[in-house]
């Protein structure tokens, strides 16, 4: 089926604006951070800390653009959002606890915490694909 | 909720994605409301009930 069957012209508008507000967003914060991680060698601390932190303020205006894509949705993409967003965060926060309480009591190896927002990410995706199939 | 959504669009020979553009809405959401799996906002219900030129009743009927 063709782009302009499957997609009304309001959500290929739509998508297209937070196609170009997030990845904006999200170059900067590539660069911030190569940047980041280069200055932060040569800065002593404790600006070493701010410049680690500046990162930051690109995601800012990423979590913008999210905020305002799903404020364009119309009601049940907001409800098949919120649906998914709510599956992401409980199951991340019981996978990530389960495993912190695993891996102190029988020795675990230990797992970097900076894995925890992949796997929100990964479980986000897993509940979209889940309350779309459920509403299909 | 039951509707008449499918029938009512198809006596005016539209495509989910032509009712989606009337409403402002997805074509996903359309779907979902044909198929009863969703039911639709009062201020939809609204839009629904201009659109075809139906009372809310005449187009969504709870389950008996």
């Amino acid at each position: 089926m063709p782009v302009e069957q499957r997609f009304t012209s309001t959500e290929v508008e739509s998508s297209k604006r937070y196609g170009r507000e997030f990845g904006g967003a999200m170059m900067w914060y590539a660069l911030f951070l190569f940047g980041a991680a280069y200055l932060a060698r040569v800065v002593p601390l404790p600006w070493r800390v701010v410049v680690a932190a500046t990162p930051i303020v690109p995601l800012w205006f990423a979590l913008q653009a999210a905020l305002r894509f799903f404020r364009r949705a119309d009601e049940f993409a907001r409800r098949v959002q919120l649906e998914a967003v709510g599956f992401a965060f409980v199951a991340g926060v019981m996978l990530s606890m389960a495993y912190g309480l695993v891996e102190a009591l029988a020795e675990l190896p230990r797992i970097s915490w900076t894995w925890v927002p992949p796997l929100f990410l990964a479980l986000y995706g897993l509940g979209g694909y889940l309350a779309k199939r459920r509403y299909a | 909720m039951r509707n008449t959504l499918k029938v009512l669009r198809a006596e005016r020979d539209w495509s989910q994605a032509d009712l989606a553009d009337r409403l402002g809405v997805s074509r996903q959401t359309v779907n979902a409301l044909e198929t009863g799996k969703y039911d639709p906002s009062l201020p939809l219900a609204f839009k629904l009930s201009r659109l075809f030129a139906r009372p809310i009743e005449e187009i969504f009927q709870p389950e008996e």
